[in-house]
């Protein structure tokens, strides 16, 4: 029983910033605000239970209970992650492991206890759907900050807490296609720079996804680390929607490297 | 009924005045009335298929589907002109409202996926993924994407690779088709150039042609006024004549059509031609009092020395106390044969009924009103008009004939004729076959008929079945006994030369289970094991989008569906297929799982299957409506008989022509029959009520038939003329064939029973002397 990766996952979405202390957020420009939000958003390592709520246009639900650990690579800043889904029973036992590269494609690994056998799940694709849900991995790994281009619209209010609105817009055609996005929004809090809500174009310009984070907590408060323990994707093109939700979510378990390996994940 | 009369003539300016405000109150609300074509007001809401078709619907996306096929004038599909087309057609597709844009299937579409499998396991990704193939490398390698996952020939790519599709769902166009459809034309015909042919298919086209041809009535609807009213220029040779029925049927018409716009009642291609059955009714009743009117005026000239315009009031009292009830007999019958139409299931059918109901009602209103109220304000007849309008012509060679006939010592000739028609019209009634389709109902030669076939030739068809299959609880279609079956049944069904193409979510789990096999062809086949299938779906939704699969199986992975495209939607056709498919079905499937038949092509055999069945009802419930209330007019059972008797004639003589011609009995010619029925009444009741006042003045029985056949008689063979002419405009509507059967089958139900009428009838009322037309 393990900690779990699901945090590296809250972190990057919730897009939480170290130490937010001290700063002056009114003094950050936009592409600072993202920075800060991607490159202190990592812990050293997490574990947690999430479960995942798919609903379809019909509000139709399926429900999946996961485990997850992750841990940070020694380069601070790529997560390895491994999930492990514990129900519905005919998925039991499945476990993902994801080794993030930040300078080439992640590598993706999944056993499935019907087979007995681990299988690479070949991802040249961040806009891919991250374990089935309506995130994709860029959603949940977070945006290369220097690969957009990053301005403040405005100041605005989200649950009664204000944010920066901020607007990204891929620098080429290639960035535009392989995150599928050719514009983001995204709402900042100003306090902690977490990322509360989000809005995505498709790359022909239509809305194509919203985000809404809620439940921000304090998962450290000797760094000073905030996560969203409520993350919601709505699929504006199809009324798909996933709503995964964190508990037991604690940080700095002293989680092994050696967890993060094919070799453990046909282990219980 | 004098009384009446006399009291309308002398309120006449308020009647006048009120009967134009009622007129301009219902002619601004014509301008609330929409054509369209919905196709849920004609489909039966209880039928199985109907009801398989709307939880399909709701469950995994719409039954409107379009098929775009563009084929290269030279080469297959791998070249990047081509692709480019397909990938803007696609994006401008997935950007038009109305269009269900994640159900938009393509090359280019991101829902299409390409299963891929390595040797470490599989992948998943969209073949064209923003960026079309360049380099022949590129271009090899979407090549073998396509030939490793055989499921999309035949639906995103034809099985030559000549011809690439795009399959598009629209959602149910509220407003009609027309609208819709013209976006998505405008889209494809943007990427029409020499290099290509493009052509489209699908029930949504059929739908926006049947609007678009339906309002050529806005044509032909003055050309039949200006017939009827040449028509009844002839007969008459007045001008009043041309004009005055002419006001009484236009009048009707605006009545008609504005309680339709009224009652928010849309227009469609069936009721689209309800002006013309009520121009033509309206005018037919008006001829007939009009005639009178006219007989009553010389008669009056001739035996009195009052003024003409006393004449004319009196004549105007005199012919309205004599026939009013008549029309009011004839006009009630007619009225409530097409009310009972209401038992109809069909939207459109019941429409129809109604509307032509409330017109033939306010026809006989402004006949009992209106008209006689402005015939007492115009100058009568001078000697001229008179002269003419008295001259023997065609007309009255015609019925003197029918008389002398009638009259005869024999009947014989008669009776053998009418025993020949019937035994024709019998053994033509045999070949009558029951079968619908939309590409029946338009020339061969129509462009969007030729695409509707290119398309059929080259990919899996524009008619879609859908089978619905449920199981008990959640997860029942991860049951591989189950997924086998949807499998066995899929290759059944493709056995069949008219199945272009099946697809279900079995389709997709063999092709994951041979990507993780090392792409092992021996594993192209659903796996044994159910929390294998569990996985290798959730393994899917991790490189795909977690809808994928949403138009093949619901959310609790309950109920899925496999999509069968027909190269027809032939309703003969189809009932075949479905009686092969339900056993097959019984032996493959376990207890615990339903199946049932929907969509698009079983909903037009659903419709079909209710009319023929609706169709005998209703012709019966007519004649029963019609027995009952001439029985009870007439005191007699036998009038009753006899009423029945020119209407039963025109019925069988088109079920006749119907078999004998190759005209399918289908939702349009259906509504014939019931129109038919309506109609031939008021020549019967005429006819009869004529002959009874004859013998009743105190005339010789030759003589009461001579008189009747010359009046009564002659402004029943203008009415049949002028209704064969109104209707026969729509044989005009070239390439629309429920026009043209309408007006071929219009004319002949006029001529069978106003033939009948002329004289079988009175022959068989001489025959048998029937009491309740010769006791005084």
């Amino acid at each position: 029983m393990f900690p779990f990766k699901q945090v590296s996952t809250l972190v990057v979405l919730a897009g939480i910033v170290f130490a937010p202390i001290g700063l002056k957020a009114g003094e950050l420009s936009a592409r600072e605000i993202m920075e800060k939000n991607f490159v202190i958003s990592k812990v050293q390592d997490s574990v947690s239970d999430a479960t995942f709520t798919l609903i379809n246009k019909g509000g139709q639900e399926r429900v999946r209970k996961t485990f997850g650990t992750t841990k940070l690579q020694p380069n601070g800043l790529d997560n390895m992650r491994m999930v492990r889904f514990m129900a519905p029973p005919d998925v039991k036992g499945t476990v993902t492991l994801i080794i993030e590269h930040s300078d080439r494609d992640d590598d993706i690994w999944v056993y499935l206890p019907a087979l007995k056998k681990v299988r690479r799940l070949v991802s040249s694709n961040k806009k891919e759907s991250f374990m089935g849900t309506d995130f994709s991995y860029d959603d949940v790994i977070g945006i290369r900050v220097k690969e957009w281009n990053h301005k403040i619209v405005k100041e605005e209010a989200v649950d009664g807490q204000d944010c920066y609105l901020i607007e990204s817009t891929p620098i080429n055609d290639e960035i535009k296609n392989s995150s599928g996005y050719s514009k983001r929004n995204s709402w900042i809090r100003k306090d902690n720079l977490v990322m509360v809500k989000g809005e995505t174009w498709d790359v022909a310009g239509q809305p194509y996804k919203s985000f809404h984070f809620t439940d921000v907590r304090q998962i450290d408060p000797a760094i000073g680390k905030w996560q969203a323990m409520k993350l919601e994707a709505e699929n504006l093109d199809n009324g798909h929607k996933t709503v995964i939700q964190f508990e037991n979510f604690k940080s700095n378990q002293g989680i092994k490297e050696d967890y993060f390996t094919t070799r453990y994940m046909e282990k219980e | 009924m004098k009384s009446y009369i006399e009291w309308i003539l002398k309120f006449r300016f308020l009647v006048i005045g009120l009967t134009l405000l009622v007129t301009l109150f219902l002619g601004i609300q014509i301008k609330n009335l929409h054509i369209i074509i919905d196709p849920n007001t004609n489909l039966p809401q209880d039928h199985p298929y109907i009801i398989a078709t709307n939880k399909i619907e709701s469950l995994f996306g719409s039954k409107n589907v379009i098929l775009v096929g563009i084929t290269p004038k030279e080469g297959d599909i791998f070249q990047k002109p081509l692709l480019q087309k397909v990938e803007e057609i696609t994006r401008d597709l997935r950007q038009t409202p109305g269009v269900i844009k994640e159900n938009v299937l393509s090359l280019a579409a991101p829902k299409a996926k390409w299963i891929k499998g390595t040797s470490e396991g599989m992948e998943v990704k969209p073949f064209i993924d923003n960026k079309i193939p360049t380099t022949p490398q590129e271009m090899e390698t979407l090549k073998k994407a396509i030939r490793t996952n055989p499921v999309y020939y035949n639906a995103i790519i034809s099985k030559d690779e000549k011809t690439a599709s795009i399959i598009v769902e629209i959602k149910d166009p509220k407003g009609g088709y027309q609208t819709i459809m013209g976006k998505i034309r405008q889209i494809v015909d943007r990427q029409k150039d020499p290099s290509v042919e493009i052509a489209m298919g699908g029930w949504p086209v059929y739908g926006a042609e049947l609007e678009r041809y339906s309002q050529r009535m806005g044509i032909l609807f003055p050309l039949a006024v200006i017939l009827i009213g040449l028509i009844l220029y002839e007969a008459f040779r007045t001008v009043q004549g041309m004009i005055l029925p002419l006001v009484t049927a236009l009048l009707a018409v605006v009545w008609g059509v504005g309680i339709m716009g009224l009652a928010g009642v849309p227009m469609d291609a069936f009721n689209a031609s309800t002006p013309i059955l009520i121009l033509a009714v309206a005018a037919g009743h008006a001829v007939q009092i009009l005639k009178r009117y006219y007989e009553e005026y010389h008669r009056i000239r001739k035996t009195t020395q009052i003024s003409p315009k006393e004449a004319n009031r009196e004549a105007i009292v005199e012919s309205m106390t004599r026939i009013g009830l008549v029309m009011l007999t004839a006009g009630s019958v007619a009225a409530m044969g097409f009310f009972s139409l209401m038992v109809f299931k069909m939207v459109v059918i019941k429409t129809f009924g109604v509307f032509t109901g409330l017109g033939i009602l306010s026809a006989l209103i402004l006949e009992m009103t209106f008209i006689p109220t402005i015939r007492s304000l115009i100058r009568p007849p001078q000697m001229g008009e008179e002269t003419r309008e008295q001259e023997k012509r065609v007309w009255d060679r015609i019925s003197s004939t029918f008389a002398r006939w009638i009259t005869s010592s024999s009947r014989i000739p008669i009776y053998a004729g009418a025993l020949i028609f019937f035994v024709v019209a019998v053994v033509g009634t045999f070949q009558v076959t029951i079968e619908n389709a939309n590409r029946q109902y338009f020339a061969k030669d129509l462009p969007f008929q030729k695409d509707d076939a290119l398309i059929n030739d080259r990919l899996a068809g524009t008619a879609d079945l859908y089978l619905l299959i449920e199981g008990k609880e959640e997860d029942a279609i991860k049951n591989p006994k189950t997924l086998e079956a949807m499998d066995a049944t899929q290759r059944f069904l493709e056995e069949d030369p008219l199945v272009g193409k099946t697809l279900s979510l079995a389709d997709f789990l063999k092709r994951m289970n041979q990507a993780m096999n090392g792409d092992d062809p021996a594993y192209a086949k659903i796996p044994q094991n159910r929390e294998l299938i569990s996985q290798y779906l959730l393994l899917y939704s991790m490189s795909g989008d977690p809808q994928d699969f949403d138009t093949y199986v619901d959310n609790g992975y309950q109920r899925a569906d496999i999509k069968v495209f027909l190269k027809t939607d032939n309703t003969v056709y189809l009932q075949k297929l479905i009686s092969r498919l339900n056993p097959f079905i019984q032996s493959h499937f376990g207890e615990d799982v339903r199946v049932s038949v929907g969509g698009g092509a079983p909903s037009g055999a659903a419709m079909n299957e209710v009319i023929v069945k609706g169709k005998i009802l209703n012709v019966l419930q007519i004649g029963a409506v019609i027995f009952i209330i001439s029985s009870l007019v007439f005191r007699s059972l036998i009038a009753g008989v006899l009423v029945l008797i020119p209407l039963s004639l025109a019925v069988l003589g088109n079920f006749g022509l119907m078999g004998l011609a190759g005209i399918r009995l289908n939702i349009a010619t259906s509504v014939i029959m019931a129109m038919t029925v309506g109609i031939g009444t008021d020549y019967a009741i005429y006819l009869i009520y004529r002959i009874r006042e004859e013998i009743r003045r105190g005339q010789t029985i030759d003589a009461a038939f001579q008189t009747s056949l010359t009046t009564a008689g002659k402004a029943i063979l203008f009415v049949a003329i002028a209704v064969a002419v109104g209707y026969g405009v729509l044989l005009l509507s070239f390439g629309f064939y429920i026009h043209i059967w309408f007006g071929l089958l219009t004319a002949s139900a006029m001529l069978f029973s106003s033939m009948a009428a002329l004289t079988l009838l009175p022959a068989l009322i001489y025959t048998f002397k029937p009491a309740f037309v010769f006791n005084k």
